[in-house]
């Protein structure tokens, strides 16, 4: 499942997608630049590019494969599927077509001035159990990564484990293991079980991710769907110091 | 910290040859005089030089106008003086080539921003090449180098293996307090205030090194740096367990977040987090500390999750089990052996010989105690072994008229039956004594007189004495977890 990032524009690398962003006072990275910066670091991501165009929507989705999802791309909106950005299982060229501009008018209409990058591209994941993996940083212990359920249950619930950077195996294990919702992933009432041992190898992907660029404040990879044989990070944000912007 | 950066705090803080407090009085109340004094009654056996800016006699000893006409080399300088007049000390101790300084004074960060700017004067002649304790603390307890705090004139001149670090000075009095009625001797009591160099962390990672140290425990608000707190604190752990209270769990710290992670993760959070992750074993309350320190000592050595009760009552016994189980300790059933051992000295109408046992009765004659007992610790299931519900009768005496003679001698007899046990099969053994009184009040006294006697001959033994079966489950858990986590080959 892992698959490296193509974005629409120029090849981007990590420290100058970081150093864009601070340069224009950014500390929201979107989901292209954030999926970028986690597949450098070997943690495995949908490959998504940006579209600038109707006709390179389609063009992209072809590429992907059918079905795709478009999402709206802008620095602006963190809560994409809220106002109408998101458009998930698109068939065909003429749906892509159509999405792409109920994704644009929408997002329009509700915010009539946000600055729109463009709309993302991506091959739909096949269904698995969604987790979120999530970084925050306390006052006193730094970065702590958070794990859980995915979707709308981890705000529902809150069943997540957290655990002080950096990590070990066995904290990454743990923390697995940790939440309710465990026996999730040993194939609970026929469900497709899920190699855990893929999760704990994001877990420290991520710590050791954190820990390189401390300039990054929080992250979500939410959701990564997780299968028997894998899982693939579907949608990502990071968000950096406001203290990276100041300096630059 | 490197090998000879602990050697030479541990030298300088712990075990000085002399030491000067700067700021004693004829004041005998000024708190700078009641710290050299306190060092005087305690037994300090090294040299002391009392500053005073009048020099002239205090205390018996000559006073200094300064730190610079003390004539010899002077390793630690105990600081009294009002907040702001700390720095040019400071300054002059550096001066003199002392390297350790303790400061006593508050005003400093504690206070507000003012006390933060002076807190900030003092961190730069830190930089200097000084190292301190403090601001804002009572210093440090040390029996073995002749060390006390400030309110410490009475503590206990006995070294023992427990090593106290704790922020605040007052609960350091308490603790050591506490703890001299329980038996529990320190190796080391470090109040350490504010922190403005030397911090917990640092403190954890000399006791960590400390052989005299067996157990470690910490009074904590707050950590400077968490990461290396974690780091330090799972590298004690391997070594000897770590017992931390950690007061303050606010969520005034939180920064307003805009991811999922960072509204889910309260301070509260992370301090769980940190627990789970590092293994310290965490204690709620002065109580909880004491009761797992002792623990630590008795237990750990032998102990293991698999509980065996014995109780004089039976519904002691049921409330033994649930508390027990719910704590997450197992009392597993004895084999059909020793239940048949048991059963052979208890009457048929009582049922409880599986575990827990229940004897029926507070004060069981001693030939009936011994063997059972004996069969229950000999017993391949039973790791600790506890009771509950004995040797002391609350309404006895004022029913009966007072014990009569033969049945007091019977119970010294009756008493001893733990210690023998315990000795016999090296498994630790807990004594639960119910402080419960009558409301009768001559008794109540008489009966208190007798269970301090009896827990202090406990304890003298290396049994540990707990009130309640509450307060023996959760000692008794925490020393397991600790033990199953770091010591999986016993």
């Amino acid at each position: 499942m892992c698959k490296t990032v193509a974005t629409g524009g120029p090849v981007m690398y990590s420290q100058s997608i970081i150093e864009e962003a601070t340069s224009a006072s950014r500390t929201l990275l979107n989901e292209i630049e954030s999926k970028v910066l986690l597949s450098e670091a070997g943690i495995p991501v949908v490959e998504t590019k940006l579209a600038t165009s109707k006709q390179e929507a389609v063009a992209m989705s072809k590429k992907a494969g059918f079905p795709v999802v478009l999402k709206i791309v802008s620095p602006e909106i963190t809560h994409k599927s809220d106002v109408g950005g998101v458009k998930l299982g698109l068939k065909t060229s003429k749906q892509v077509e159509a999405a792409y501009e109920e994704i644009l008018s929408a997002v329009k209409q509700k915010y009539p001035r946000a600055v729109i990058d463009g709309v993302s591209v991506q091959k739909m994941a096949r269904p698995g159990t969604e987790v979120i993996v999530g970084m925050t940083k306390d006052l006193q212990f730094g970065p702590v990564l958070m794990f859980g359920l995915g979707g709308i249950l981890v705000e529902l619930l809150k069943d997540v484990s957290f655990r002080i950077v950096p990590l070990e195996r066995e904290d990454a294990r743990e923390m697995i293991r940790e939440i309710k919702g465990y026996p999730m992933f040993e194939g609970f009432r026929g469900r497709e079980p899920v190699d855990t041992s893929v999760l704990e190898e994001i877990l420290l992907k991520v710590s050791k991710f954190v820990d390189d660029h401390p300039e990054i404040k929080e992250l979500d990879l939410n959701p990564i769907f997780s299968y028997k044989d894998g899982a693939v990070t579907v949608d990502a944000r990071i968000i950096l110091e406001g203290d990276a912007v100041n300096q630059t | 910290m490197r090998n000879d950066e602990k050697k030479a705090l541990a030298a300088q803080f712990f075990h000085p040859k002399s030491i000067t407090v700067i700021g004693v009085s004829a004041d005998e109340n000024a708190f700078g005089s009641r710290y050299l004094t306190g060092l005087l009654n305690f037994g300090f056996k090294g040299k002391l030089y009392p500053v005073n800016p009048r020099g002239g006699s205090l205390y018996g000893l000559t006073a200094y106008p300064g730190v610079g006409d003390i004539p010899d080399s002077v390793d630690l300088a105990v600081i009294s003086v009002p907040g702001r007049a700390v720095p040019g000390i400071l300054e002059s101790c550096l001066t003199k080539g002392i390297k350790a300084a303790i400061v006593l004074s508050a005003g400093f960060s504690e206070t507000g921003e003012e006390g933060k700017k002076l807190e900030g004067e003092i961190n730069r002649i830190i930089a200097k090449g000084i190292r301190v304790i403090g601001p804002n603390c009572f210093g440090i307890y040390c029996p073995r180098g002749g060390l006390t705090v400030l309110p410490g004139k009475d503590f206990p001149k006995e070294s023992g293996p427990v090593g106290l670090v704790a922020q605040s000075g007052q609960f350091t009095e308490m603790i050591v307090l506490a703890s001299r009625g329980l038996g529990v001797r320190f190796s080391e009591a470090i109040s350490y205030g504010n922190a403005c160099d030397l911090n917990e962390t640092d403190f954890i990672e000399l006791l960590a090194d400390d052989p005299e140290t067996k157990v470690i425990a910490c009074y904590i608000e707050g950590v400077k740096d968490g990461r290396r707190f974690l780091e330090v604190v799972r590298k004690a752990l391997r070594v000897k367990p770590v017992l931390i209270w950690k007061a303050g769990l606010s969520n005034t710290g939180r920064k307003a977040a805009t991811s999922h992670t960072g509204s889910l993760a309260g301070s509260e959070a992370v301090w769980n987090t940190f627990f789970t992750q590092s293994g310290a074993i965490r204690v709620d309350t002065m109580d909880d500390l004491i009761d797992s320190a002792i623990a630590c000592l008795h237990i750990l050595p032998g102990g293991g999750r698999r509980v065996a009760l014995l109780s004089g009552s039976g519904g002691s016994a049921v409330i033994g089990a649930d508390v027990f189980e719910r704590a997450g300790l197992d009392l597993p059933p004895f084999s059909e052996e020793v239940q048949q051992k048991i059963s052979s000295y208890l009457p048929p109408i009582i049922t409880g010989i599986r575990n827990p046992v229940d004897v029926g009765d507070p004060i069981p004659p001693t030939e009936k105690l011994a063997p059972i007992l004996d069969a229950i610790a000999g017993g391949e299931q039973t790791d600790t072994v506890v009771v509950g519900r004995m040797f002391l009768s609350v309404k006895g005496p004022s029913l009966v008229g007072g014990f009569p003679k033969s049945f007091e001698q019977g119970r010294e007899g009756l008493r001893e039956v733990p210690v023998r046990v315990k000795e016999k099969y090296g498994k630790p053994m807990v004594v639960v004594l119910s402080e419960e009184t009558s409301d009768a009040g001559p008794i109540e006294i008489e009966f208190e007189a007798d269970r301090r006697n009896l827990r202090d001959y406990y304890l003298a033994h290396g049994i540990p004495v707990y009130p309640t079966l509450n307060r023996a489950a959760k000692a008794i858990m925490n020393v397991v977890s600790y033990k199953e986590r770091f010591r999986q080959q016993g």
